[in-house]
């Protein structure tokens, strides 16, 4: 691994509140140094005059890897029949795929725009391994994984006991048995009654049989364990009613329903929080909750939530919400592919198609730009588009692009449904993102909400030599007229640096790299005395034995831990 | 005048080639030996037209005519979106040919792969032999109606399973025998079968027709008998009856759009139908 010097380039660093300034960045084994440090006779040194440089992206939600990711590729052929990379031998592999693309694919295309980190936001325990394999697979971006508890049979029963402490012992045995990084909750609850084919529009107080529990139980009950772990990210929600209008004040429930644990630090993540904020009472008169989710964000401090914007075109809509899938069957009538997973979860997976002339698509895709344009802290804001739920995560540049034009978003409006706009505020927003409030929301942001900001995230000494540098001069390009170039500019990075190596040249793919998978582990190890007990429950209930459940360190091809 | 461009293969291929740049609408104003340098692939290995074929030229004018000599079994996806021009094979063709095509066409003496003229959007097929399976058909994968949507296709021997699937508009004529599950699926349009049918005719179809002239093992259980005709016009065809007419597939859409024509003399055994059907008249 050699030095690099990238030279007078504009950079964006909010993490570091560097907004715009020359500067130079300084690279040498793979993390970032101060540029003094290095021989500029052996570095290799990249001019970036006239163009932007920023960290790594961060994606904090893109469902790219495990079970079900690998269902909708098999549910999808024509997904790959229409786009595929050619192999380029010595350098690169081949893939097909445009919504779901191949794990080879998924990690170049992420490098092609800039982006280094990625999170697979939802793993069923018992299926994380299929999903580490799977992650190790992807080349370009380090790699992160939830885990899905909400509907964990033996969790359920600890809580319902009130019983926190053998809870606590639980999640942290799961969490470093599946090498993990924090808690997801989908639809708290669902899976439990999905096992009954029940469960569609569960809300937060309904209770949940067997056990006498409901989704708020379930949230903070979980929310006091990662506290009580110090987990570095937050708990992870998806909530309750997702997709059916009128659920905004569930999800402002759910926001609330946390605020008496937090002392000013972020405790709950409402992921994305699009397809939550819904208000009207059917689909016939769905109007936008953007506002009020936005105005509840800008007031809880203990609040943060990404986008899920969705962009017009074929998505796969994939979630552990069964029966919310199972209904979207209905609406969609193409196709669906359901599972469940012994005591854990279950997960539905429906291909779906935004129109642009659809009402209620219309609607959705205000939302997602609503809540980003009316948060007035950055910081607790994301961007992401739920890949592939809202859209393939290769649509962000045009998310910027709307993001940072007005001009640009009425361009839009000429070609979407009136009736749609007329149901929502975003028509009357005139703020525009500049390139720093971009690099909050794509990189800083992100990076700080996981606990990742010590090392990704940002360009100062020490952090990873994750570095994007675009195509496009800030002070010469106005990106409020100019959106165009800014879309390509964030298609194709002029260049990308994962880990201190040059991955990517003028949108082209020139090595290929594997970056780590990141994991919690813990400074205490486990109580013995639990383990037995946990033991005997196991082999009651599940399918496979205790000692075959932990994933051993050695099947990951580069595992690197978070201690906490 | 009609430029003619003649393609003979150099050798016997092993592999399947894709050549899907042997089109008129590629070939219409290039020289020679522009047509010489258009790239296929053999296998996985990109190479010119010219490396695999012999290429001459007869006449000249605007309007191009490819004639295709000898053995093209292993030539894929020839007339691919073709819109104007002809093409003439002179022997067997592989599959995808006139996939996308959108006008013209396509004369095969021989016979004909699968997937052949596959979400075909104008203009004409006609096959002396037999052709492989989905003939008009949409590619795996894709929602019902996004087949065939305009043009026809004419195939004088037998062809295989699920012709025509998620057909909207159009006609495909099969004057031999055609395999299970013709019409899957299927929205608009018409197959013809002259000959025999396999069965499990008209699967999931929600509109169009299927005429099966000859014998079919059994109509699916979701199909609704409606009554029997004498005589079923077919582009401007009369054929003799009578009909038993079956409305359905109920299982995929209950208002039963698509119309299943099967002939009564030839199906001795659905003379259960013919009684439903007296019982129904005599009460009327």
């Amino acid at each position: 691994m050699g030095e690099i010097l990238v030279r007078n380039g504009y950079v964006y660093d909010p993490l570091n509140n560097v907004n715009g300034e020359v500067m130079d960045i300084g690279i040498k084994n793979g993390k970032i140094v101060d540029p003094s440090e290095i021989d500029v006779s052996r570095a290799k040194v990249i001019d970036a005059r006239g163009k932007i440089v920023m960290p790594g992206g961060v994606d904090m939600h893109a469902h790219v890897a495990g079970p079900k990711v690998n269902s909708a590729r098999v549910m999808m052929p024509s997904d790959h029949y229409n786009s595929c990379m050619k192999l380029l031998r010595g350098v690169h592999r081949s893939g097909t795929g445009k919504c779901t693309p191949s794990t080879f694919l998924t990690g170049y295309r992420y490098a092609r725009m800039g982006w280094t980190t990625v999170v697979e936001p939802a793993s069923p325990p018992l299926k994380t391994l299929h999903t580490h394999e799977e992650m190790d697979d992807i080349p370009m971006v380090d790699k992160l994984c939830f885990l899905l508890l909400d509907s964990n049979r033996i969790l359920l029963e600890y809580l319902s006991e009130g019983d926190l402490d053998k809870a606590t012992a639980l999640v942290k045995w799961l969490l470093e048995a599946t090498k993990c990084y924090a808690v997801k909750i989908v639809d708290p609850g669902v899976a439990v009654l999905w096992s009954w084919g029940k469960g569609y529009g569960l809300d937060i107080a309904d209770q949940i049989p067997p056990d006498n529990i409901t989704p708020r139980d379930i949230i903070v009950g979980l929310c006091k364990i990662s506290q009580r772990l110090g987990l570095p990210h937050s708990i992870h929600v998806h909530c309750n009613r997702l997709g059916i209008p009128g659920n905004y004040e569930t999800t402002i429930k759910t926001m609330e329903a946390t605020s008496h644990l937090s002392n000013g630090e972020i405790n709950i993540h409402i992921t994305h929080a699009q397809f939550n904020s819904y208000a009207g009472e059917s689909w016939f008169d769905i109007r936008s909750g953007g506002e009020e989710v936005a105005e509840v964000l800008n007031k809880c401090a203990h609040v943060s939530l990404d986008a899920g914007q969705i962009d017009f075109g074929t998505a796969i809509t994939m979630t552990a919400d069964a029966p919310f899938e199972f209904a979207l069957y209905h609406l969609a009538r193409w196709k669906w592919g359901g599972a469940e997973v012994e005591n854990e979860a279950a997960a539905g997976i429906v291909p779906f198609k935004y129109r642009r002339r659809n009402f209620v698509n219309t609607v959705q895709w205000c939302i997602g730009l609503e809540l980003i344009l009316l948060a007035k802290d950055l910081w607790r804001v994301v961007l992401t588009t739920d890949h592939p739920n809202g859209a393939p995560f290769t649509r962000y540049p045009k998310i910027i692009a709307l993001l940072m034009s007005k001009k640009c978003r009425e361009e839009m409006f000429k070609k979407v449904s009136k009736k749609g706009l007329s149901r929502s505020v975003l028509p009357s927003i005139d703020r525009e993102l500049d390139f720093y409030d971009i690099a909050i929301i794509t990189r800083a942001a992100p990076a700080k909400l996981l606990g990742l900001e010590k090392f990704k995230g940002h360009l100062g000494v020490g952090a990873d030599a994750d570095v994007a540098i675009y195509d496009i001069d800030p002070e010469e390009v106005d990106p409020s007229r100019d959106y165009a170039r800014v879309k390509e500019a964030f298609k194709r990075a002029y260049c990308t640096i994962k880990g201190g190596e040059i991955v990517v040249r003028e949108g082209e793919i020139v090595k290929e790299v594997f970056g780590d998978t990141i994991a919690v582990k813990f400074r205490e190890g486990h109580d013995e005395a639990f383990l037995k007990e946990l033991r005997e429950r196991f082999e009651r209930y599940y399918t496979v034995r205790f000692s075959n459940y932990w994933i051993p360190d050695h099947k990951l091809r580069s595992l690197r831990y978070v201690y906490c | 005048m009609v430029r003619r461009v003649v393609l003979t293969p150099r050798r016997v291929f092993k592999v399947p080639v894709e050549a899907e740049k042997v089109s008129p609408d590629v070939f219409a104003g290039l020289s020679l030996d522009d047509i010489k340098k258009l790239k296929v692939h053999e296998g996985n290995r990109e190479c010119e037209l010219g490396e695999l074929f012999e290429v001459r030229e007869e006449g000249s004018g605007e309007e191009v005519t490819i004639v295709l000599e000898g053995d093209f079994s292993k030539v894929s996806r020839v007339g691919e979106g073709m819109s104007t021009g002809e093409i003439v094979v002179n022997g067997d063709i592989g599959s995808f040919v006139g996939y996308k095509m959108r006008g013209g066409k396509i004369t095969v003496k021989g016979n004909a792969g699968s997937w052949l003229g596959a979400q075909m959007a104008g203009g004409t097929i006609e096959v002396f032999g037999n052709a492989g399976d989905h003939i008009g058909a949409a590619p795996r994968g894709l929602r019902r109606g996004k087949g065939m949507s305009k043009g026809m296709i004419i195939v004088h021997g037998n062809v295989g399973a699920e012709a025509g699937a998620g057909m909207v508009k159009g006609a495909i004529i099969i004057e031999g025998s055609c395999a299970a599950l013709p019409g899957y699926g299927m929205t608009g349009g018409t197959i013809l079968i002259k000959g025999d049918c396999a069965g499990k005719a008209g699967a999931h179809m929600s509109g169009g027709r299927i005429v099966v002239c000859g014998y079919l093992p059994e109509v699916l259980p979701s199909f609704y008998i409606d009554s029997v005709v004498p005589s079923v016009k077919v582009k401007k065809m009369k054929l003799e009856g009578p009909f038993y007419l079956f409305l359905g597939d109920a299982l995929e859409d209950p208002k039963c759009g698509g119309r299943l024509f099967v002939h009564v003399g030839k199906n001795p055994h659905l003379g259960e139908f013919m009684k439903l059907v007296e019982e129904v008249e005599e009460v009327d």
